[in-house]
């Protein structure tokens, strides 16, 4: 694996995980505030579940270095 | 009668909130691949500024205040990803040479006590 790769790689992993974490965070506190009472354990709920998933990602980027990651082109009407 | 239609309600509204969060969510494809989530990151610091401005501006125009300008940001000319990777590789590398150095120093302190003795 290349540098450049690699450090796409990285960039990918911690663009995943900021992602991941905020939308965890994000549903917890929905969820917090609309059925649990305003508790704090939705937040801590979703924030681990977010770092798991995005931890997984980094995980499986790394260890399957021939698979190759395309843009989503969005086709043209004729 | 009308507090357990109120309470209905309340249990609706919380339940439209939370699950339009969750199709949110979904729509967006948040929790998917790591490709989807850069998108969307990406998406958004592109977004995000100009929404933000065009709010400050709204809000200014409708009270009537007005928020100071505040001076740029001074910029850094300073990439710490270069500046550690070549300290790595300078540390890296002189201790890879330090042996040979510290063979080829002594010899040259033995050679000059020697000199110095005779």
């Amino acid at each position: 694996m290349s540098d450049s790769e690699l450090g796409r790689k990285w960039d990918r992993c911690m663009a995943d995980a900021v992602v991941k974490i905020g939308t965890g965070f994000g549903l917890g506190l929905v969820f917090s505030l609309t059925f649990f009472k305003r508790r704090m354990w939705p937040l801590a709920f979703g924030s681990g579940m977010g770092l798991g998933m995005a931890y997984s990602n980094c995980q499986h980027d790394f260890q399957a270095p021939y698979l190759l990651h395309g843009k989503y082109v969005k086709g043209q009407e004729q | 009668m009308v507090p357990r239609v109120w309470s209905l309600m309340r249990f609706l509204i919380k339940g439209s909130v939370a699950g339009g969060a969750v199709y949110l969510v979904y729509d967006q494809e948040l929790l998917g691949p790591s490709d989807k989530s850069q998108a969307v990151l990406q998406k958004a610091e592109e977004v995000v500024p100009p929404a933000l401005y065009q709010f400050s501006q709204y809000v200014c125009e409708q009270t009537g205040l007005k928020i100071p300008q505040l001076p740029a940001p001074p910029k850094f000319n300073f990439h710490i990803r270069d500046s550690w990777n070549s300290g790595i590789i300078k540390v890296m590398s002189a201790l890879s040479a330090a042996p040979s150095k510290a063979c080829e120093y002594s010899r040259e302190g033995w050679d000059y006590l020697k000199e110095r003795i005779k």
